[in-house]
């Protein structure tokens, strides 16, 4: 049952024993969580779920790959995590969760309406995305557009949170408080994510071992983006964030 | 391929892995942190700006209401001045002429009726004198045409007329102008000041004096009547307290300067309006 994480490379172990940190965290300081920081624990719940049924299809990470894959050999293994990333039921499952983080962040109504309102958008693109397979991506390739629109959702919904806060007109201190610094990882983590999922089915045609360091680079994203709400939720801080 | 050459392979790979992500954490990182200290501050200064702009929109618009009020005020007592010296000025000059005439007509009444009606016409042309002093000073166009020491002196003069109350009014330094608007400012808390000795403070002297220094201009309301604590007089509830003290602080204030109310149970009252110089509304 467990043999598929055994077989995982280092880089995805550590990136599952931080989502599995994460969950962690945010269970031992529930009471203290704001409830929108608290929606982010089915992050990486959803990507234990989803996890388990994807490593069935376990497979090299680059089609071409010829290197069969080793058990004992952590190089040449499949980087399931960011394939997992990449499929469309994760993005979808992945976008609700933050959209409904967001949600939950935001103050002004309209803009909580715009949020709730894009996830069925993502979900129906998704829906297009995939009855149109082979239109705008070659079938053996990624599906890197559709993950490259949820980035740029969430990169919006970042900057609209920064304007929200600019707007603001109560006394607030967004250095005390647990979700800027999410929302800043976030922003950090779906800009990375922008370029070296853009990059992928490119490199990955043209040149491997460039797309092999990229998916490297997307890890440590997701590594940071993991430690900060480790941090965050452990922090404490000494005054509230509203005066 | 042997052993040892898979081996070294997987340990370039690993590291060279390693290395990419560790400077593209520490990167990241810094651009992260970087980020969100540039954000804070900027966050932070526009707060301040937000507040500061806040701050003077409140100023501006409690200047405005100010000049709405003092130009409303300025045309009720104008419009009173006007009144008094056209209409009841008028009238007792009427009075006094019917009086005259009364004084003709009977050339020699009885001695008593007589000296009634010269004691009417005198009291008359008092009234006359006072109704004539009183819409001088209630008139703004005074401190407009004479300014603002003229205007306190007539002010004090018609105080003195009444007979009950001894004034003085001294006055030190350079005279120069505040500003139209300013002098008539002064005016109306002067005369709040000495409306209040003389209603609450039970007073023989007040004093008004001016000063026209180089940096300031101080203006000096002071009686010798009976004072009062102002510890209690500013713990009064909002609607037993009267509006008279909060006003000479808020148009002091507005005025860009302080003012300070001074007294003491039995010592008399003190009260003292500092602007500095070219400071107008």
């Amino acid at each position: 049952m467990i043999d598929w994480l055994i077989q995982l490379s280092i880089i995805d172990k550590i990136y599952l024993s931080l989502a599995f940190v994460t969950t962690a965290a945010i269970l031992v300081n529930w009471n203290r969580l704001d409830p929108n920081l608290k929606i982010l624990i089915l992050y990486p719940l959803a990507l234990f779920a989803s996890g388990y049924p994807y490593a069935s299809k376990f497979k090299p990470f680059f089609p071409n790959d010829t290197r069969v894959l080793n058990q004992e050999d952590d190089y040449y293994n499949s980087l399931i995590v960011i394939q997992l990333n990449l499929s469309i039921p994760f993005s979808v499952i992945s976008y609700a969760i933050l959209a409904i983080f967001f949600y939950q962040t935001f103050i002004q109504k309209s803009i909580q309406t715009r949020v709730l309102a894009s996830i069925p958008l993502f979900w129906f693109l998704s829906k297009v995305n995939t009855y149109s397979t082979g239109t705008w991506e070659p079938v053996n390739n990624f599906s890197t557009l559709f993950n490259i629109v949820e980035s740029v959702f969430v990169i919006y919904c970042c900057f609209v949170y920064f304007r929200e806060l600019l707007n603001h007109d109560k006394q607030y201190r967004p250095e005390k408080d647990r979700t800027f610094w999410v929302v800043v990882s976030l922003l950090f983590y779906f800009i990375g994510n922008f370029f070296i999922t853009g990059l992928l089915n490119y490199a990955g045609l043209t040149d491997e071992d460039l797309a092999r360091n990229a998916a490297y680079i997307g890890y440590t994203f997701s590594y940071l983006f993991y430690s900060v709400l480790i941090l965050v939720c452990f922090i404490n801080f000494p005054l509230n964030n509203y005066e | 391929m042997s052993e040892a050459y898979h081996g070294m392979i997987v340990f370039i790979g690993i590291s060279g892995a390693a290395i990419i992500m560790a400077i593209t954490g520490i990167v990241v990182l810094l651009l992260m942190a970087l980020f969100g200290v540039r954000f804070i501050i900027h966050y932070h200064r526009r707060r301040r700006e937000v507040l500061m702009e806040k701050q003077l929109m409140q100023e501006v618009f409690q200047r405005e209401l100010l000049q709405a009020q003092l130009e409303t005020q300025n045309q009720t007592l104008q419009q009173i001045a006007q009144e008094l010296h056209d209409n009841v000025g008028q009238l007792l000059t009427v009075i006094v002429m019917r009086l005259n005439s009364l004084d003709d007509k009977y050339l020699h009444p009885e001695p008593a009726i007589e000296q009634t009606v010269l004691q009417t016409r005198d009291l008359v042309q008092t009234v006359i004198m006072d109704v004539r002093a009183l819409s001088k000073t209630l008139d703004y166009d005074t401190v407009r045409r004479f300014g603002l020491t003229p205007s306190l002196t007539l002010e004090l003069e018609r105080i003195e007329q009444i007979g009950r109350i001894h004034t003085d009014f001294v006055m030190s330094g350079g005279v120069y102008s505040l500003g139209e608007e300013t002098e008539i400012v002064l005016l109306r808390m002067a005369q709040e000041s000495i409306n209040n000795a003389l209603k609450h403070a039970n007073a023989h002297t007040i004093t008004v004096s001016t000063a026209y220094k180089p940096d300031s201009f101080i203006l000096t309301v002071a009686d010798d009547g009976q004072g009062f604590n102002i510890e209690e007089a500013n713990a009064r509830i909002l609607e037993k307290a009267g509006a008279g003290l909060n006003n000479l602080h808020r148009r002091a204030g507005l005025l860009g300067g302080t003012c300070v109310v001074d007294s003491q149970v039995g010592g008399g009252t003190r009260v003292q309006i500092r602007l500095p110089h070219n400071r107008m509304i």
